[in-house]
């Protein structure tokens, strides 16, 4: 893949070393805090899955952008990963702490964690898709794909979390 | 005679009152100065969007460097980017090209004489490597800053004067800052943990920015013998090439540092010098070749029309949740208070400090901003939670992360900052104007 050995080969090894260093340390962190939070295997796992699939989400949003319709991933492309992790923090929290809040309450039980997900998930991707759209409206060319590009991965992460906790909890 | 009734003032109410009425005012005068187009109306205060987005220029430098040997070339690229990145340039790609060998004689100083029917000795070859760097800088930083910071070995050493010459000529000025002048010591990059450039007193009384040379922990008994040798005697520093003087002081402090002056006079010259010194040591000569400027590859937006239909999705999106109920009155109208109060105060403090920011961040850091307040209000249980993840995650990339990463990251710390304390003022806010 050619955008893969083009990086690899014009970065240095700062580069390379510092951002693979960024992902493993925010990585740790957050599934330790959600360990050590929840104790809960389930939802560690639920929140490994949800973070290795936004990362497979946007490497291939890349991939896609650049084999099929021959887009150049320039510089600004740095802040999709960024952002789609955000987005996807902001989905993990809302679950963990609705999780955290009634787990000892005689209401629990894994279908209310479901239903506030998917409230959860139906209210951030109206936000996503108005907020993204129109903004894109006012961009042209390059900048009109990349918003796009970074709207669509970020509207998957939601429906991702919601079909993987639905798959957990089966 | 009927009593007069008394009057009572209730100061709780009254301060209030008056706090509400200067929060009010302060939450208008942000929207106002954060609005397009205001600072076309008033003369007494200048506040303006600074864009970044015209600063930018982008040059391709051809550094030569005097190897062949991968290491060595991996080692300079790596650098060369680390010293830009700490200057602060935004955008840098470096990639390596074909190494050329040339032979060269090498002549030896002695004369060789040759007898008669001797046959006369093949001159010495040496084989000299050249190996281009293609660095591509695209920045908003002076041109003047870059060149040294991609050309520069900036090798420092610890020399000693040699016997025999005189440093004190009036005619040859020179020679107390020329390299042939001195001897070498043990003492080079390898014995310095770090350097550091600050402001220090002078002998006249001003302040000057000097450089300090922190030897390691495992250096500083011998660092320490050195100095108590040359005690009262005149050392130097070699900086690239040209010495700086050192009056080695009679006794030895316990903290043994050496410094020396410098030429830098503001920040920028101190960030450049400390990137030069600290960034590691470039094994190998660089001489460079040639300069290229480019066409500039720059994204950049009409910030004022994305800011006007982002506030039009903004109140559509709420409207949307105002009519199907999605969500409660109340916190509906202080999600949208608290995004466009953060948004507005935000915009509003780049304006009045004239902040230069890249156009086309600003319309996504406002959609997470706007996403990030209204999962903040709806989800109170998950608020820590949100709040810790996004701080964490932000300051990590902020270290860590490339240029276009690192801005974003550290402007969303700062909205992420200020939506998680206006959260709980704008809910005050709210309750208390609505029992005014």
């Amino acid at each position: 893949m050619e955008i893969f050995t083009t990086v690899w080969k014009d970065w240095t090894m700062y580069q390379k070393s510092s951002l693979l260093l960024m992902g493993i340390c925010i990585f740790i962190i957050l599934i330790s805090c959600i360990y050590i939070i929840t104790r809960n295997r389930r939802l560690i796992i639920h929140a490994i899955a949800s973070i290795l699939c936004s990362a497979i989400f946007t490497v291939g949003t890349m991939v896609i952008l650049h084999v099929v319709f021959d887009e150049r991933i320039s510089y600004i492309y740095m802040l999709i990963p960024l952002v789609v992790f955000l987005v996807d923090i902001i989905s993990l929290s809302m679950n963990l702490g609705y999780y955290t809040s009634t787990r000892n309450k005689k209401s629990f039980s894994p279908i209310s964690v479901k239903k506030e997900l998917l409230r959860d998930s139906l209210q951030l991707s109206i936000f996503i898709i108005l907020l993204f759209s129109a903004i894109s409206v006012f961009m042209g060319g390059a900048l009109f794909t990349f918003v796009i590009a970074m709207g669509a991965t970020a509207l998957l992460i939601p429906w991702t979390n919601y079909l993987l906790l639905y798959w957990i909890y089966r | 005679m009927k009593k007069q009734p008394k009057i009572t003032f209730n100061i709780k109410g009254i301060l209030s009152f008056i706090v509400l009425a200067l929060i009010s005012a302060v939450m208008l005068a942000a929207v106002f100065i954060a609005l397009p187009y205001t600072e076309k109306l008033t003369d007494i205060v200048s506040f303006n969007l600074v864009t970044k987005d015209q600063d930018y220029w982008t040059k391709v430098y051809t550094v030569s460097v005097a190897s062949g040997n991968k290491k060595e070339i991996e080692d300079t690229k790596e650098i060369i980017y680390k010293r830009l990145r700490d200057f602060g340039v935004e955008r840098v790609n470096i990639s390596i090209g074909e190494t050329t060998s040339e032979e060269i004689e090498v002549t030896s100083e002695t004369e060789e004489t040759t007898e008669e029917g001797e046959e006369a000795k093949e001159p010495e070859k040496k084989t000299v490597y050249k190996t281009p760097l293609y660095i591509t800088v695209t920045t908003t930083k002076d041109t003047a800053y870059i060149e040294p910071l991609v050309s520069l070995q900036y090798e420092y050493k610890v020399m000693t004067r040699k016997n025999g010459i005189n440093f004190d000529d009036s005619s040859n000025a020179m020679a107390a800052y020329l390299e042939e002048n001195y001897n070498k010591t043990d003492f080079d990059h390898t014995a310095f943990r770090s350097v550091y450039i600050t402001k220090l007193g002078t002998s006249t009384g001003g302040k000057a920015y000097f450089v300090i040379f922190k030897p390691w922990a495992h250096k500083v008994d011998d660092l320490r013998h050195f100095l108590e040798e040359h005690a009262g005697d005149t050392i130097g520093i070699c900086v690239n090439g040209m010495v700086y003087q050192y009056n080695v002081p009679d006794t030895i402090s316990s903290n043994v540092m050496l410094y020396t002056s410098t030429y830098a006079e503001n920040a920028e010259d101190v960030k450049e010098l400390s990137a030069l010194y600290n960034s590691g040591h470039i094994p190998v000569e660089l001489t460079l070749e040639d300069t290229e400027d480019k066409d500039t590859d720059i994204v950049s937006i009409n910030y004022i029309k994305v800011m006007l239909g982002f506030a039009a999705a903004l109140i559509v999106v709420y409207l949307y949740m105002f009519i199907f109920k999605t969500t409660k009155r109340i916190e509906l109208v202080q999600s949208l208070l608290t995004t466009g109060i953060v948004l507005s105060l935000y915009i509003s403090y780049l304006k009045i400090t004239d902040t230069p920011i890249d156009s086309f961040i600003l319309p996504i850091e406002a959609i997470i901003t706007a996403i990030l307040v209204k999962s903040l209000a709806g989800n109170r249980d998950s608020m820590i939670y949100i709040a810790t993840a996004f701080i964490i995650t932000l300051i990590f990339s902020s270290i860590w992360g490339t240029a276009t990463i690192v801005h974003f990251s550290i402007q969303m710390i700062i909205l992420t900052a200020l939506s998680c304390i206006l959260l709980p003022l704008t809910k005050w806010y709210i309750n208390k104007v609505k029992h005014l």
